[in-house]
């Protein structure tokens, strides 16, 4: 590993300073699984290093009027394990679970979950599906954005220089509202998706569908929704016959690649399963 | 032979030391003025070498030491000695990507890291070839100048005549199966630590298993007399046959430290690891077996072409190995082979549990399932037909001097419920089954030999150190040479310790490979100790007054028979001999068999190995046929070995066989594009993780064999030979598609489950 500058500071607009200092070439450190090992095998090689640990309003886990708030640097343990999660927000918590390995769960963030921007990030399929917001701060001020629309491609978001990420905000859930988060590995645990899913499915009183997302990573550069599939089943009655054909469309609308992990063509097959038995488990759940 | 220490779960004797994490490692030893290696290696497949400039790099400030070609001797080595064909480091030409060019010792990692980018190498790029069928067309690039169509090794041999054999049978089946390229995923990357005395002596410490074998060909690849070098084996973590060979690393380590003056080490990455150990030989195999109506095989025919990569290593080796296998296990009078070993711009294979019996035994298996289906026999009746039997000498010349694989097949078909499996059939669920066969050390790896040398002493105070050459690889043997050592002088299993691996204070082993160590330096420690009995017995016979045949030694105490009070502790009569008599304790014990003549050199035909051990695994699976994940229900091994030393231990063996063996049928490959590994590393390369693990059933048969120490034969690797052939099996007993590609991916699964409806549909 090169050698580098490291920072620890306290508040958000020091941390903010010190990214505009290095102009592009310092990298924030959270939890680190990401960062320290593209470091070590030479991807990255930083000037300087600002770990956000000691920055406290970070590490807040909040709820205020229904609507959760998550700071960047709260871990994928603590989203795993929180009562305020498990409660209306199970699905988050079941990403969590299938989140890399026990330890990778004890230092991963949120916030760096999400800003590494791989498209196979397990937490960002279940984060889009509840419609969440992210905050971003910057030196003179501070924006909110939906997390649908803050990535780009691979390791790209719409982050400009000297902003941070430092909250996630998740809509209080209407009580009718059912999530399944749904990953495809080669392994149990520990392991990448070759295809993620989320489904979060609003009901209304006639058990139609109000309202549906269904979030894909590992399909696309970014996580990606299947709009078509979720426009085909808002306003019905979901069954066997119309799973079919929203499977059918999610199927055309990701653009997966092929690579070591998975042929396109394989991919594209399983978002088909992974929907189908989504909605049947939603359905009976 | 019932002993109170043989047959025992006793905890290894290097247990506390690693549990609690003293063990000192490769990476864990540190000298006074040491410095880190890096190796230069290269990014192409196939280039000529125009020039090396290191001159940058020298100018780096805390760079000690630069090697190239140049400053070694240039002297090929590998296996065997007529196919050397890998330098230690590379000057003519580059042949795969990680081939080794220069290194570089500096007072850290990062400095050395640094120093290897700043080498500047010229080359001129050459036409690479990555498929091992197109590398022996004419015209193709020759990866080794003079090696004719690329083609390393040929071996054939035919012994009766198969196509007289396939005109006498009423069935002839032909199938292609082709093997993937895993690798070892030992924990411990492999690493050297190399010091030079004043006198000029090599020391250098390896993550190796057989030291001795090694250490002669260290001291002649640097021009060293074989007393200048000591090579020590410290604890090391996994080696699956990684280590059999020396590493250029290791080479160039000791290069380092000469031209340095300091202590050098070199511990590979991850991912050079990945490039660079030398894993399981990929395969094509063409099998035509004639088989009669009622279920005997007349006739067998194997082709087999493998991917060697960029050099030789084992590869020669373990295709004639994988011959040998093959047609070891089952008797018929027609049987023939024809392998070749065929060059490539790859990363290059060696040796790996099996040494190319996983990839026979994977075509072989599966096709007998295919043709006990066409029968319509059971696949345990039909393999019972004709499989060896103790006394039998096999098709190969192969003297099977004792067998359990009828109770292999009887236990496992029990415990899995095999018979029971086709009266309530589950949906996509089925069982498989497979059987195999292996040498438990064998001769021809070193000249003609096979020898473990040892020797035993007791201490004046009754304690006993073992000095033996076998490596301890974690697999245990240290605790099981122990084991047989307490038993033989019937001392406490405490009071022994071994001295193992360390070239200047042991004798001569050929090392811990081909399941040898429990039988043939088993048997030697136990002739040595035997030595020390006998002297034991001479004393006490005068103290006891009694005739030494009517002794007995147990527990640590010298009875005479029959006359429980007539005894004394072995304490006692050790200080009587040392100290009143002058007597020493000690002995020398070797073993080199089997005493059978070697097999022909131009037939191949005879008998390698003094024993033969036998497995039957049963898998049972459960199939999703939507995304064709492969869940195992359980699974049953049953392996004989023998006799089990140390129970606990060999179970450990074999769950552990499993488990890779499992992921050689599901999971693990070395995914090359045009030379480039495109999973160096363990999120890419899937190996089994502890969730992924299904309940594994050892069974240990022991067949006691005549010639083993406590009727001992081996276990390693055994445990996965079998194991993939047995998923494939049940896989297709469960679904109805037959994948005859390793690994059995989800989407081959889909993809042949896609096929099968298309055809079925047309039909």
């Amino acid at each position: 590993m090169k050698t580098f500058d490291y920072h620890k500071p306290t508040s958000v607009e020091q941390a903010i300073s010190l990214l505009m200092k290095y102009e592009g070439e310092a990298k924030l450190l959270a939890g680190g699984t990401d960062l320290i090992v593209e470091m070590r095998n030479g991807m990255l090689c930083p000037k300087a290093v600002i770990d956000l640990k000691d920055i406290p309003n970070l590490h807040n886990l909040t709820k205020e009027k229904g609507n959760l708030r998550i700071g960047a640097l709260i871990t994928i343990k603590d989203i795993e394990t929180s009562s305020l999660i498990k409660e209306e927000f199970s699905i988050l918590a079941e990403a969590a679970r299938v989140l890399g390995s026990f330890q990778v769960r004890n230092r991963a963030t949120l916030g760096g979950n999400i800003c590494h921007a791989s498209p196979a990030a397990d937490m960002v399929p279940p984060l889009i599906g509840l419609k969440s917001k992210v905050k971003i701060v910057g030196k003179a001020d501070e924006r909110f954005m939906e997390l649908e629309d803050f990535f780009v491609g691979p390791g790209k978001t719409r982050l400009e220089p000297g902003e941070i990420l430092t909250e996630i905000i998740i809509p209080k859930p209407s009580s009718n509202c059912d999530g399944i988060y749904l990953k495809l590995s080669p392994r149990k645990l520990t392991d990448l998706a070759v295809v993620g899913m989320a489904i979060v499915l609003w009901k209304n009183q006639k058990a139609k569908c109000e309202d549906v997302r269904i979030v894909m990573g590992a399909v696309a550069p970014r996580a990606i929704r299947a709009k078509e599939a979720e426009r085909t089943l808002i306003g019905n009655e979901i069954d066997e016959c119309l799973v079919r054909t929203a499977a059918e469309k999610a199927m055309q609308e990701v653009t997966p690649i092929t690579d070591v992990r998975g042929s396109d063509w394989y991919r594209r097959e399983m978002v088909k399963v992974l929907l189908e038995r989504g909605l049947k488990e939603l359905q009976t759940s | 032979m019932n002993g109170s220490i043989v047959g025992r779960s006793l905890p290894r004797v290097d247990g506390i030391e690693k549990a609690t994490g003293q063990a000192k490692y490769v990476d864990d030893l540190d000298l006074a003025g040491m410095l880190h290696g890096k190796i230069l290696r290269s990014p192409l497949s196939h280039a000529r070498i125009i020039r090396i400039d290191t001159q940058k790099a020298e100018k780096l400030p805390g760079v000690k030491g630069i090697v190239t070609a140049n400053d070694t001797l240039k002297i090929p080595f590998s296996f065997p000695p007529h196919l050397k064909d890998k330098y230690p480091l590379e000057f003519e030409k580059v042949r795969c990507i990680g081939d080794e060019i220069a290194a570089v010792a500096a007072v850290d990692k990062d400095i050395a890291e640094e120093a290897i980018g700043l080498i500047d190498v010229e080359f001129e790029e050459l036409t690479s070839v990555f498929d091992p069928i197109e590398a022996m067309k004419p015209g193709a690039p020759e990866v080794h100048e003079g090696t004719r169509n690329n083609i390393s090794r040929k071996i054939e041999w035919e012994y009766g005549n198969v196509q007289k054999g396939f005109e006498e049978s009423d069935y002839v089946f032909e199938n292609r199966f082709t093997t993937s390229r895993p690798t070892h995923c030992s924990l411990e990357p492999h690493g050297a630590l190399a010091y030079v005395d004043n006198t000029g002596k090599l020391t250098i410490w390896m993550t190796v298993q057989n030291p001795h074998t090694v250490k002669e060909e260290l001291a002649n690849l640097l021009g060293l007399a074989s007393h200048q070098v000591r090579v020590i084996k410290p604890p090391i973590g996994g080696a699956f046959g990684a280590r059999i060979m020396m590493d250029p690393l290791d080479v160039i380590c000791a290069h380092l430290a000469l031209k340095c003056g300091k202590p050098v080490k070199i511990i590979n990455s991850r991912k050079e690891e990945f490039y660079a150990s030398r894993g399981r030989l990929p395969m094509i195999i063409d099998l035509k077996t004639g088989v009669t109506k009622d279920g005997k095989i007349v006739s067998r025919e194997a082709t087999v072409i493998a991917d060697k990569g960029a050099y030789n290593s084992h590869g020669p080796r373990v295709l004639g190995y994988a011959g040998k296998a093959l047609f070891s296990l089952y008797n018929m009078p027609h049987t023939k082979f024809t392998g070749l070993t065929v060059y490539t711009n790859n990363p290059y294979s060696g040796a790996f549990r099996g040494f190319g019996n996983p990839q026979v035994t994977f075509a072989s298996e599966c096709q007998l399932d295919m043709i006990a289906e066409s029968l319509k026999i059971d696949p345990i009746e039909f393999r019972l037909k004709n499989v060896v039997k103790s006394g039998d000498v096999a098709p190969t010349g192969a003297k099977i001097t004792s067998c359990g694989i009828e109770e292999c097949f009887l236990r496992s078909a029990r415990l899995s419920g095999w018979k029971e499996r086709q009266v309530e059939r589950k949906k996509n669920r089925g069982f498989g089954v497979a059987c195999m066969i292996h040498s438990s050390g064998a001769k021809g790896f070193f000249g003609d030999s096979n020898l473990s040398d040892s020797f035993v002493k007791m201490n004046p105070d009754g304690s006993v150190v073992i000095y033996s050459g076998a490596s301890d690889l974690g697999q245990g043997s240290d605790t099981a040479l122990t084991q047989i050592v307490a038993e033989e002088l019937g001392v406490n299993f405490e009071k022994v310790k071994i001295v193992s691996a360390d070239t200047d204070t042991t004798p001569v082993d050929y090392g811990s490979f081909g399941t040898r160590v429990t039988f043939a330096a088993g048997n030697a420690v136990k002739m040595a100790a035997n030595v020390v009995k006998k002297q034991i017995f001479e004393v006490a016979a005068e103290l006891l007054e009694a005739h030494e045949d009517d002794l007995v030694a147990h527990g640590g105490v010298v009875h005479v028979m029959f006359h429980p009070g007539r005894s004394l502790p072995i304490e006692k009569i050790a200080r009587t001999a040392y100290y009143d008599m002058g007597k020493p304790l000690s002995g020398r014990g070797f073993y080199n068999g089997p005493d059978s003549p070697s097999p022909d050199v131009t037939t191949y035909f005879g008998n390698t190995s003094p024993a033969y051990c036998f497995a039957a695994q049963v898998a049972e699976v459960e199939v999703d046929p939507e995304t064709g994940s492969v869940k195992i229900l359980n699974f049953v091994a049953a392996h004989d070995l023998g006799r089990a030393i140390n129970p606990m231990a060999a179970e450990g063996q074999v769950e552990g066989g499993v488990v890779q063996g499992i992921g050689y049928a599901l999971m693990e490959d070395l995914v090359c594009n045009k030379g480039v590994v495109l999973n160096p590393n363990f999120s890419d390369y899937k190996v089994l993780k502890a969730p992924d693990v299904p309940p594994i059933e050892p069974i240990l048969v022991e067949s006691n064999d005549p010639n083993g120490p406590f009727g001992a034969k081996g276990v390693a690797e055994p445990a996965l030979v079998p194991t993939a052939p047995a998923i494939a099996n049940a896989i297709y007993d469960a679904i109805g598609v037959r994948i005859t590609d390793l690994p059995i991916t989800p989407e081959k699964i889909i993809r042949a489950l896609r096929e099968k409806r298309k055809t079925s549909k047309e039909s």
